[in-house]
């Protein structure tokens, strides 16, 4: 028995261009299932909000990124990037498909060794690799990408104090068309920089240069910036090869392939504009054809976003309704950019997880914080009721990483299976989670009478001097 | 003959023991055993009859002094490779002239017989060898021996035996008759030369023996169908031994024993028979006899005629270094267990990455007919799906314009470049094969790459390529609906010429339970394959650099250290690397940019070699967990030795039977380890390896039922720099020599 859904009355200036020249109209197709599972059921089951990942396309979009590569490739290997989701969980996925590791931390590092990832299928990126964690990664074998000249020293030092020879990558950047210099990590190619390093490396005489690392920058629609990276680090390959008979072994190409979201500049939708693994491929395999050493390196990438964004959503409740003063709709969600990171960088695609009537009108999604950035997103939506289900999709990539702790806890995360079984891989935060980590020291504990008598305990039971000392 | 033993020469003997080697090799080679035991059996089998004895030896040492004195290759005389027809023509003219006759003309008879026996077999084995590349068998001496016996009644005082063959007898008649053939061989055509003949041949190879006793009862049987009067008196035991070297020959030493091999020599038994008759015809009149005439007639018709066949099938011919028969049936058994190669051509997948199996063998649309054994591969994603988008475009197809590359090294026969791509969902029917890279891999062997990209192909007409070079690109020219890749072979060089069978080398199998890699596979539709993937690091683990030795110590039963085995590796002078241990025996392997492969072991049981091989047959250089790949050990490792000798009588009429071992691998840490399975009866059989990044293997256990083998590396300081550098010089030695 479904009794009719009442539809709130909408008041609607009436506007040219709502349509556009695409016709991507911004109509609520409903979000009822996620591979089979209802939405209704998760929510009722482990709470909103609810982050759910797919296992299916986890492993779909691993292979589907593989593929284009393998194919294309003769040596390829993808390393999963820890930063941009390192649930254990969804880890394990990408490692039992074949990815090494790609850290940028001493934790991210020790997450990667707890998974059981051999310490040789470890990555280590990052400008900041204190001795202690370079210490750990050159003793479990892990491939260190050198950021910069104190990093030389710094590492150099470290292995000859162990007394290892450790194999190590140089993290280079460059140019490339469209995308701004990410120039603030490695050494930069243009200048001559990059093959000093080489050069101070091969000088140190305590480390051996077999890769090279670039990364051009994050979300890069364009393939034909990494046609030119490819291009460039083949040549700067062939280069540090002939002058200083250096054959590299790998070359390391980062990640930054867009995933199918749209970012707040972007005019088009992502899933437009964003380029097919294949078409990355095509413009690499061809960039690298300039490589001229005897045995083709070996390539790595690292993506991250790409992979695990599409594999991800938020399932959010509705909260309360407000008209705005210029009339658009306000709706409150029980998750915000908290929990939603990423709502700082994409207009996320908002969907409703039910049947949804009525005349879609321009309304802005808040969160349930207290504070006016709290935007999750602004679209056409139809009129929605308190307990109704809106997902995010496409939301995977950084924010079960990035998100915030703050005024409420951190929602749970489950897993779909490919035989449809759901699993919990992160627990819902509880208040003792979060006291679990807080400590009252002592003297603000102690139960007071006065301030007097507090004192005048210390001059009665303590004797002066232990007293002084202690104060000096 | 012409065969190349497989054995290590031994070095530095003194002249007389060389001598005696040769002196024994000449007489096991009558029967192509290299096994001096065998040698010196018979020698003993001839000394039954002294005269006879002494004349061969003799023809023997008179070989042996022309070798030397002509500076004839000393290798092969080692081998017996002069010595064997001078020792027969000395036995035949021992046998055939008269007691009564005088010393002196007897003995210049023997040492000219024996000496045309050497230069004749020196002139047939340039001649025969290089121009046919047949072995000369006993030609020389039946050229030397009827020359002998010729020239004999000429001379003063020298006379032929009447009847040679008339002994008395005490068996019953077919097993006589059977134990004379045999001794007849060697010119002892009694009961008792036979039966140590007959031993000899035990000791040398069962299978050979069984073959010897098979071809001399056919031929008893073929007289069943003449008629008596019409059988000269010598004819009976001329056909034994005739038979029995027929059988043997072509049952068990040119041709792996098997059913097949037994049919072509019981086969060739008639034909030798026949040949007897009529040289009996020819030579009887003249007074001189058949010798092992017909023997040599059938063993160069059949082997030359077999040799025409386009496919080397059954009777599989021994086309590798020979052994005993029971050395060539397992090892032939065992290469196709472990490599395929059926084709004598390693083919890999003609591309990068995972594709799909769309038409198999057999196929429903066009391989069929002529063209049955061809192969369509497609890029398909794991929703299914060979195209992206609505596949209006060929762009929006996996597969399109992606890298095609020669499945082997060859030569280019036959390139087109020009025929323009369908649009998807049409086809040309009129250049059905569209772009095409056709290329030789050997002999009556090429292989087809169909439907290429217009102005994709990358090498031209008469260009060589290697395994792997990049020849075009996957396109949709041709009779192709979908852009996909279309794969055959074929014996001759046209375009469009009817199909061969095919065999891929090392394909990885891909499904949802995980990786299977195939040693030799015939991927079918629907297949999901690829090629291993190697990575430096595993690679790396099996590095053991020329020369560096390094120790193991084994573990008794309760882990404590029972004795010390000092390995190390080499490369001897056929180029084949091999891991030698101080306890004796040799492992050979082989380490390809994709895997370790081991190639037999020879040497004692109780050896970490012998483990190593059980442990570590094949190594993919591939970390995946989820790679799995099986070995096939040859069966008699895993036999007692006297059971061993009982089971050769039958082995040739029994399916292969060799131990089926799985493996897999995973890594605990940086170590990689290996863990391998397998049934024997109801016991299982355990093996475990670990290797660690700079030290190689570091422990393995193999455990077969209670029984439990275990040894692991020890590091041993200055001892190892100390035999490093006495091998690096004996390898300097050893390529100075070579």
């Amino acid at each position: 028995m479904s009794r009719p859904r009442y539809e709130r009355p909408t008041v609607v200036r009436h506007q040219p261009g709502m349509m556009n020249k695409f016709a991507r109209a911004q109509s609520a197709r409903p979000y009822s299932h996620i591979d089979g599972v209802p939405v209704r059921d998760l929510v009722e089951k482990y709470g909103s909000p609810l982050f759910v990942f797919s296992e299916k396309t986890l492993v779909a979009r691993y292979h589907e990124l593989h593929d284009a590569f393998a194919r294309r490739l003769p040596r390829v290997q993808l390393a999963w990037s820890y930063k941009t989701n390192y649930l254990d969980a969804v880890c394990k996925v990408f490692h039992r498909e074949g990815a090494w590791a790609e850290v940028v931390s001493h934790q991210e590092l020790e997450r990667a060794l707890h998974l059981g990832v051999p310490g040789d299928e470890i990555l280590f990126n990052g400008p900041y690799k204190p001795e202690a964690a370079l210490e750990r990664a050159f003793s479990v074998g892990a491939r260190v990408h050198i950021d910069n000249f104190d990093e030389i020293l710094r590492a150099e030092r470290v292995a000859r104090r162990m007394g290892v020879r450790p194999k190590i990558g140089v993290r280079i950047n460059m140019q490339v068309v469209g995308t701004p210099a990410w120039s603030r990590f490695g050494f930069h190619l243009e200048s001559g920089q990059a093959l000093d390093a080489v050069k101070r490396l091969r000088a140190g005489d305590a480390l051996d240069v077999v890769g090279v690392h670039c990364h051009i920058g994050t979300f890069v629609q364009d393939v034909e910036a990494y046609r030119q990276q490819a291009q460039k680090l083949s040549t700067f390959a062939n280069q540090i090869d002939k002058d200083l008979g250096i054959a590299v072994e790998y070359l390391d190409l980062g990640g930054g392939f867009a995933s199918r979201n749209t970012l707040h500049a972007q005019y088009l939708p992502g899933d437009q504009t964003t380029p097919s693994f294949a078409q990355y491929a095509e413009a690499i395999a061809d960039g690298l054809s300039a490589f001229s050493g005897a045995r083709p390196p070996l390539i790595f990438l690292e993506t991250g976003r790409a992979l695990v964004d599409d594999a991800g959503q938020l399932i959010t409740t509705v909260h309360a309704n407000k008209r705005l003063p210029d009339g658009r709709r306000g709706v409150v969600l029980d998750a915000g950019v908290n929990t939603l990171f990423t709502a700082n960088w994409y207009k996320h695609d908002l969907v409703p997880a039910q049947e949804l009537t009525g005349t879609p009108e321009p309304t802005v999604f808040y969160g349930p914080l207290c504070m006016a950035i709290d935007v999750v997103g602004e679209m056409m939506f139809p009129p929605l009721a308190p307990g109704d289900l809106v997902v995010a999709r496409t939301v995977g990539a950084y924010n079960v990483t990035q998100w915030m702790q703050f005024i409420v806890e951190r929602p749970a995360v489950v897993m779909i299976s490919r035989r449809g079984e759901v699993g919990v891989i992160r627990r819902r935060e509880t208040l003792q989670t979060l006291l679990d980590q807080e400590e009252v020291p002592e003297w603000i504990a102690r139960p007071t009478l006065s301030l007097a008598r507090d004192v005048a305990t210390v001059d009665k039971g303590i004797d002066k001097k232990v007293a002084a000392k202690v104060v000096g | 003959m012409k065969l190349a033993s497989p054995q290590p020469l031994r070095e530095g003997s003194s002249t007389p023991l060389r001598i005696a080697n040769e002196l024994a090799a000449s007489y096991a080679q009558v029967f192509f055993a290299h096994d001096r035991v065998a040698g010196a059996l018979v020698a003993a089998a001839t000394f039954s009859s002294p005269r006879v004895g002494l004349a061969g030896l003799l023809g023997a040492l008179v070989a042996a002094a022309l070798v030397r004195v002509l500076h004839l290759n000393d290798a092969l005389a080692a081998r017996g490779h002069y010595g064997y027809n001078a020792l027969l023509a000395g036995l035949a003219l021992g046998a055939f002239l008269a007691r009564g006759s005088a010393l002196g003309p007897v003995v210049a008879l023997i040492v000219f017989a024996a000496a045309v026996s050497v230069f004749a077999q020196a002139a047939l084995e340039s001649s025969l060898g290089s121009l046919l590349h047949l072995p000369s068998l006993t030609l020389p001496y039946v050229i030397a021996a009827l020359l002998a016996l010729g020239v004999a009644p000429q001379l003063a005082g020298v006379s032929l035996a009447v009847d040679l063959h008339a002994t008395a007898t005490l068996l019953p008649g077919p097993l006589s008759l059977v134990l004379r053939s045999l001794g007849a061989l060697f010119f002892v055509p009694t009961e008792l030369g036979g039966a140590l003949v007959l031993t000899a041949l035990v000791a040398w190879s069962r299978v050979g023996a069984l073959l010897a006793i098979l071809g001399a009862l056919v031929a008893q049987a073929l007289l069943l169908v003449v008629s008596p009067a019409a059988i000269p008196p010598s004819l009976p035991l001329v056909l034994g031994y005739n038979g029995a070297a027929t059988a043997i020959a072509l049952g068990g030493v040119w041709f792996v024993p098997q059913r097949s091999s037994f049919l072509l020599g019981a086969l060739a038994v008639t034909l030798t028979a026949a040949l007897a008759f009529a040289a009996t015809a020819l030579l009887g009149p003249l007074g001189l006899p058949v010798l092992i005439l017909p023997f040599n007639g059938t063993a160069l018709i059949v082997l030359q005629a077999m040799r025409q066949r386009t496919r080397d099938g059954a009777p599989k011919s021994v086309d590798f270094a020979p052994g005993t028969p029971e050395a060539n049936l397992n090892y032939y058994r065992t290469r196709l267990a472990r490599f395929g190669a059926r084709l004598g051509v390693t083919l890999r997948l003609p591309f990068y990455g995972r594709w799909t199996v769309t038409q198999g063998v057999d196929g429903p649309h066009t391989h069929r007919g002529e063209w049955r054994h061809a192969l369509d591969f497609e890029g398909i994603d794991k929703d299914g799906n060979r195209h992206v988008a609505s596949g209006a475009e060929l762009k929006d197809y996996h597969c399109y314009r992606l890298p095609v590359f020669a499945a082997a090294a060859g030569t280019v026969v036959s390139v087109r470049n020009d025929v323009p791509d369908n649009p998807p969902g049409e086809r040309n029917a009129r250049e059905a094969w569209g772009n095409v890279v056709l290329i030789q891999h050997g002999p009556a062997l090429y292989s087809l790459l169909a439907h290429l990209a217009p102005g994709s192909v990358e090498v031209s007409e008469g260009q060589f390529v290697t395994a792997g070079t990049r020849v075009g690109a996957c396109g949709n020219s041709g009779r192709s609906f979908v852009p996909h890749l279309h794969f055959h072979l074929q014996t001759t060089p046209v375009v469009g010429a009817p199909t061969c069978e095919l065999e891929l080398s090392d394909v990885v199998r891909q499904s949802e339970s995980g990786a299977v890699l195939h040693r030799a596979y015939v991927p079918a539709l629907g297949d999901i394959v690829r090629s291993v993937e190697p990575r430096d690091e595993i690679a790396a683990l099996f590095a053991w650099p020329l020369g560096e030795t390094r120790t193991f110590e084994i573990l008794d039963g309760d882990d404590a250290p029972a004795r010390r085995e000092t390995i190390t590796a080499g490369i001897d002078l056929l180029n084949n690397a091999h891991l030698a241990s101080d306890g004796g025996g040799h492992l050979y392997f082989e380490r390809t940019p994709q895997q370790f492969v081991t190639y037999d072991h020879v040497g004692p049981e109780a050896s970490v070699l012998r483990w190593m091989y059980a442990a570590l047959p094949r190594v993919p250089f591939e970390a995946a967990d989820a790679l799995r790949w099986d070995d096939v050990l040859p069966a008699r490792h895993f036999r007692a030795r006297s059971l061993s000798w009982l089971l050769d009588f039958v082995d040739p009429f029994l399916s292969a039977s060799g131990q089926r071992l799985e493996f897999r691998s995973c890594r605990e840490g940086t170590a990689l380890v290996i863990e391998g399975t397998g049934l024997r009866g109801s016991e299982r059989i355990d093996t475990r390896a670990r290797l660690e990044p700079g030290k190689g293997l570091c422990a393995i256990e193999l455990r077969v039922g209670d029984h439990v083998r275990r040894a692991r590396r020890i590091e041993s300081g200055t001892a190892t720099v100390q035999t490093a550098t006495t091998s690096s010089t004996e390898l300097a030695r050893m390529e100075g020599g070579a």
